[in-house]
């Protein structure tokens, strides 16, 4: 008797929860995002990222609005889970059109890494019209004072330059890429530079070879070397003279990288390449 | 025991008859008694109107034998004492002695110091030779309150010290004649004495800090004593007439001067029989003490420190009665502190010129009427202008100077080496970008006076000290703090154009001072400033510090353009665990928001206050604010 009576509740449970889930496919996803467990929240912010559902982006949208909490380390290691990078991660995950100006506002927040995912998030918009946008985000994200951001940037450029999506105003994300390399910074250039560096680039890392670290010149030269779409060979024939000029391990490796793949045959800097690496 | 009493009531009666009728009958014919006593009588007019004839006889401007204007210099490598005449330039004598320990008075023929710390000295003033040495009665335990001239005759105040203060029991004034150095007179007084001044045969010597007691030269009797009240407020209890602690005693060609080092100054007129300050000839300059510069009147007599050359020299007031009335001469007093000077006009304590020596320290000072006279380490004697400040008169020396005492009152140089002082605003600027970091008290003071100076061009000064990156912190915060209060509708074109910069990596740009063109522009008032402190609250990096600011000169404009931005803001960070240590900023905020905004904000505050992600204390202070606000 008892065990009729549990398994029909059972039963009506069940039941119960399944029209429940039917009514709002997204209504586990909510509780677990609004709820007081963060971990929960931000696992919940990832499947929803991960969602097909068109509502799973109103969902993660509507919760960013109206703030969610940022990392807070009490000790080296031990910190509480990001929530805001969490939905932010999410959104971009959706490539919709709909969020650049909430991402675009959210590329401005105080936390540094809620900056730079918002640089993210938008860098990987498809929606040309939206690229205006995202071009300033990126010019605003290039002179943050924050690393992170400057490098999210910088790998936006190179992503949307990899992926063939629209990329207004190039040469002046080039110009502003060296000036960062002026300004000291290594990092984000070396990213930003290798997808769009032309012949600015190389000249101006040739006028500099001695003031820029050597890993910093041979990243980047590598990187224009392999690219198809640099040129002409002449400018080519100059960088492999400019690398066999410096002394360092990563600019032999970018020489012997080139004469050992040459992007396009019959190129005339490649045998430059070959002579100076038997030399 | 009865009986004894009745026996001889009669006997008792008349002996207090003939002790009244005798003490009534000195009293009448105004013969001296013993000085010092506590009962002697205070404000005497009679008494005070013949000091005050005596004092008002014609007294020679300079001291001196010579009648020329003189310095005497207490110099350091070698060390010695330097007579100089002040118009040839000519060294008369050059004395190397190693231990004078106090201040040098000029007398006619002889000059007097004290040696060591038990021998005074007397050199004649021709040739610098030793005409008499002088040990104090108390040897090694001799306190000594300072001394003075009158002629030859020299009069000085001491005390023995056996263990704690001695001049709390008594202390002595003693005539020494200046021919023979010996004892005229000494009289020994129950409480403490301070530095005397003797003038036309009278010696003037403040008495236990509110009596100022004239002595008669020859007798050392006292024949008046002054005594001078005004009325202080107590909490609670209403007015009350207090005395003023005279602490100091000048002689001066204008008269005999004496009052409160840090109060202001008393003239000795007929007029103190009254002993109320408002009915006496005195006067002060109303400053407010900045820090260490502080305006004395003159030295503390009863310091035996203020015997010596010492850095209070350096930081006083320099004045001088006026011979038409009451007030300071020209009605300007200077405010000296080390190397830097300040004019006021002493009626209004409005800042009329400053004047900075350069490089070294300025040693000694002495104001000469018209004239500032003043003496650097290196042996610079330098005259001013007391009225502007400019440069009249210049004299090289090369005496490393330990200190000074100018005999130079009617000195009026040659106008050779004449330099116009740069005008106030210039000399201020160059005060306050003294890159010495050794007086930053100067800079301060001078930052204090730039809040008179009226112009916009003060508030870019202001602004570019508290933006500069080697700026002091406490000069910073007093430049701040005045920027702040100095500002009007003319300076706000220049805190918008502070607020147009951003940071920018790339360009190496920053926004600085922030908040204090917040609090600024919060003054002011000005809707202009609503859209610039908008953008900087948006700024990712703007400071809490500067946050707090921009918020509270947002809400005191009380612009409603404010209410959206605001609800992002708050929406935005509301758990941002950031900001839980400056949870103020939030909830300046949400009680904005309160106030200002419709029903939505207020749906917006109730979600925020019931959301568990928000920060507690928010949370908290959300639920007590909107209940007590509930409609």
């Amino acid at each position: 008797m008892k065990s009729a009576l549990f398994s029909a509740s059972l039963g009506i449970l069940i039941l119960l929860s399944t029209s429940d889930l039917h009514a709002d496919p997204l209504a586990r996803e909510r509780k677990a995002l609004w709820g007081k467990n963060l971990k929960q929240a931000v696992k919940a912010a990832d499947r929803l990222g991960r969602s097909r559902n068109a509502k799973a982006l109103d969902l993660l949208m509507e919760s960013l609005q109206l703030g969610a909490p940022t990392e807070y380390c009490k000790s080296r290691g031990k910190c509480t889970p990001d929530l805001a990078v969490a939905l932010v991660r999410a959104i971009g995950r959706h490539q919709n059109a709909r969020a650049v100006n909430l991402l675009a506002n959210y590329a401005r927040n105080r936390d540094a890494k809620v900056r730079a995912e918002s640089v993210r998030a938008l860098g990987v918009l498809r929606d040309p019209q939206s690229a205006k946008k995202i071009v300033a985000s990126m010019t605003t994200a290039l002179s943050d004072r924050d690393v992170q951001v400057r490098m999210a940037a910088a790998w936006v450029i190179a992503h949307r330059t990899r992926a063939k999506l629209v990329l207004p105003k190039r040469e002046r994300l080039e110009g502003l890429l060296i000036q960062l390399l002026d300004r000291g910074d290594t990092a984000a250039p070396s990213i930003g530079l290798a997808a769009i560096g032309g012949y600015l680039t190389a000249r101006h890392l040739a006028v500099n070879l001695k003031k820029l670290p050597e890993i910093t010149i041979a990243k980047v030269y590598r990187s224009l070397l392999v690219r198809k779409d640099f040129g002409p060979d002449p400018i080519r024939q100059w960088i492999v003279r400019a690398l066999a000029q410096i002394k360092g391990q990563h600019a032999t490796e970018a020489l012997a990288n080139y004469a050992a793949n040459p992007p396009l045959p019959g190129l005339k800097s490649v045998a430059m390449a070959n002579q100076f690496m038997e030399k | 025991m009865k009986r004894s009493n009745s026996l001889y009531p009669g006997r008792a009666s008349k002996l207090v008859l003939v002790l009244l009728s005798v003490s009534m009958v000195a009293a009448l014919c105004g013969c001296p008694s013993e000085p010092f006593e506590i009962n002697y009588p205070r404000n005497d007019p009679r008494s005070i109107n013949r000091v005050a004839r005596k004092i008002a006889q014609a007294q020679p401007a300079i001291r001196n034998v010579f009648g020329k204007p003189m310095a005497f210099i207490v110099a350091t490598r070698p060390r010695g004492i330097v007579a100089l005449d002040l118009e040839s330039g000519r060294v008369i004598w050059r004395k190397n002695i190693n231990n004078c320990s106090s201040k040098i008075v000029v007398g006619r023929n002889f000059v007097f110091h004290r040696k060591g710390s038990t021998i005074l000295m007397a050199r004649h003033i021709r040739t610098g030779e030793v005409a008499w040495q002088y040990r104090f009665k108390y040897g090694n335990s001799t306190e000594f309150y300072g001394m003075d001239a009158d002629g030859d005759n020299l009069y000085y105040v001491a005390t023995g010290m056996s263990g704690g203060r001695a001049y709390a029991r008594f202390a002595d004034i003693v005539k020494v004649v200046g021919g023979t150095g010996k004892v005229a007179w000494r009289r020994r007084a129950q409480g403490p004495l301070g530095a005397p001044a003797a003038r036309n045969g009278l010696v003037f010597v403040p008495y236990r800090f509110q009596y100022l007691s004239v002595l008669d030269h020859q007798t050392g009797d006292e024949i008046s004593r002054v005594y001078v009240r005004h009325k202080v407020a107590f909490r609670d209890r209403g007015t009350r007439l207090s005395p003023i602690m005279i602490n100091y005693v000048r002689n001066s060609p204008e008269g005999i001067i004496f009052g409160n080092d840090n109060e202001g100054a008393i003239r000795f007129t007929p007029k103190l029989v009254s002993g109320l300050k408002p009915q006496t000839d005195f006067f002060a300059i109303s400053l407010k003490r900045q820090r260490s510069v502080k305006a004395r009147y003159w030295w503390d007599a009863y310091k035996p420190s203020m015997v010596a050359y010492t850095a209070i020299d350096r930081n006083r007031l320099l004045w001088r009665w006026s011979h038409t009335g009451t007030g300071f001469s020209n009605d300007m007093a200077t405010l000296q502190y080390y190397r830097y000077f300040f004019g006021f006009q002493a009626s209004t304590g409005l800042l009329k010129w400053a004047y900075m020596h350069e490089a070294t320290q300025v040693i000694s000072t002495a104001h000469l009427g018209d004239r500032i006279i003043y003496i650097s380490r290196e042996g610079r004697i330098v005259m001013l202008n007391a009225i502007n400040g400019d440069r009249m008169w210049e004299l090289k020396t090369d005496i490393r100077t330990h200190g000074a005492t100018f005999d130079a009152l009617s000195f009026n140089p040659p106008q050779a080496r004449f330099t116009k002082n740069p005008p106030l605003l210039e000399v201020l600027k160059e005060v306050i970008a003294e890159p010495d970091l050794q007086f930053q008290d100067a800079k301060i003071f001078a930052i204090t006076q730039l809040m008179k100076v009226p112009g916009a061009e003060i508030s870019k000064i202001l602004l570019r000290l508290v933006n500069a990156p080697r700026t002091p912190v406490s000069v910073r915060l007093v430049a701040g703090d005045v920027l702040v209060k100095r500002a009007t509708q003319a300076s706000l074109p220049i805190f918008l154009a502070a607020l147009n910069s951003h940071y920018d990596f790339l360009k190496g740009t920053a926004p600085k001072g922030v908040g204090i063109v917040a609090k600024a522009l919060a003054r002011i008032g000005s809707r202009r400033a609503v859209l610039p402190l908008l953008a900087h609250l948006k700024e990712p990096l703007t400071p809490f510090s500067a946050l707090e600011e921009i918020v509270e000169a947002l809400i005191k404009i009380g612009d409603k353009r404010i209410v959206w931005p605001f609800s992002q803001f708050l929406l935005t960070y509301r758990a941002a665990p950031a900001f839980a240590p400056q949870i103020n900023i939030l909830t300046t905020i949400a009680t904005s928001l309160i106030k200002m905004g419709g029903r939505s904000e207020r749906q917006m505050l109730t979600f925020v206050a019931e959301d568990h992600h928000t920060l507690p204390q928010l949370r908290q202070y959300l639920r007590r604010e909107l209940g007590k606000t509930a409609r």
